[in-house]
């Protein structure tokens, strides 16, 4: 056991598991969390740097896990690790490959329709004048499937970070709000701010593509 | 589309404007009990808001589809973490003793 680590904390047993070298367990989390972490570090990184950051991280985690106190989940402990590592390489790599910055960047705050689309004829400013087309159809094939998948990616890569780290966990990793909130040390207002901006982004490149 | 006059008689509190902007917090059910019920009276009058927020909801389905799933379950330094694991019990197991 952990000699800083409350006995009663859900992650007890499994601290317990890795710091007495049970490799099972160790196998065990490494499947659960390496996908979601890999998949993070990509949206901040190129690939091949990404799974990098991920390898450190795990070696990171095996070296310090003595050190985890359990104010967080275990999970969130190994995020942050993972994060603080991929931001100051995003941050040094910026100054030299703008990676991050390709293109436009999307979901700054402004609204999350355009008001000139908010115009009613006798209701003025602020109401729809119309529905907007409804998306009814299903992405029919495989290809456009995966056309779709591209496009949310390169949507959320074009968001602002903030944004983007908040609507990866959220939406694409599915996480909970405590659990991002935890993770990235953000108030749960910002999350939600921050979340919504995201999603209105990436909802209004699926209107272009899907009306 | 919007039926003006259920708009005009129900004195809505809230717009299509201010509507859209509540769709992640009322998802999230982090809106006050108020807000929640100006919302709800607007979204069941607005067919317009009704659009977004369905779209709100596809664009959360879609984003959640969009999951890589061919990324590795296994990092490429397996090996060298399972070394460095049965080191570091070692040392703890030798610190105990």
């Amino acid at each position: 056991m952990s000699p800083v680590l409350p006995a009663h904390h859900t992650d007890a047993p499994v601290v317990a598991a890795l710091l007495a070298g049970d490799q099972q367990a160790f196998r065990a989390l490494v499947a659960e969390l390496n996908p979601g972490l890999t998949r993070m570090a990509r949206t901040y990184v190129p690939e091949a740097i990404a799974d990098e950051v991920v390898q450190e991280t795990w070696m990171s985690v095996v070296k310090s896990i003595g050190s985890f106190e359990g104010r967080s989940s275990l999970k969130t402990w190994i995020y942050r690790i993972m994060l603080n590592k991929v931001r100051t390489l995003a941050a040094r790599e910026s100054k030299i490959v703008p990676f991050t910055s390709l293109g436009p960047r999307s979901g700054d705050d402004g609204p999350s329709v355009d008001p000139d689309r908010l115009v009613h004829p006798e209701l003025g400013q602020g109401y729809w004048p119309d529905a907007p087309p409804r998306w009814d159809a299903q992405p029919d094939d495989r290809l456009e499937a995966a056309e779709i998948r591209k496009r949310i990616e390169a949507a959320i890569a074009a968001l602002p970070p903030a944004q983007a780290e908040v609507v990866a966990l959220r939406d694409v990793e599915g996480w909970s709000a405590d659990e991002v909130c935890n993770a990235l040390g953000i108030s749960s207002v910002n999350q939600r701010v921050l979340l919504h901006r995201g999603r209105v982004a990436v909802r209004a490149m699926l209107e272009d593509y899907l009306t | 589309m919007t039926d003006d006059s259920d708009f005009i008689r129900n004195e809505l509190r809230i717009t299509c404007a201010d509507a859209v902007e509540l769709v992640t917090d009322y998802l999230d059910a982090a809106l006050s009990e108020s807000d929640r019920d100006d919302f709800e009276t607007h979204l069941s009058l607005c067919e317009g808001c009704q659009v977004f927020v369905d779209q709100v909801r596809r664009t959360i389905t879609l984003t959640s589809n969009s999951r890589d799933t061919t990324v590795e379950l296994e990092p490429a330094n397996m090996s060298d973490l399972l070394a460095a694991l049965g080191e570091r019990a070692g040392e703890h197991d030798h610190d105990a003793g």
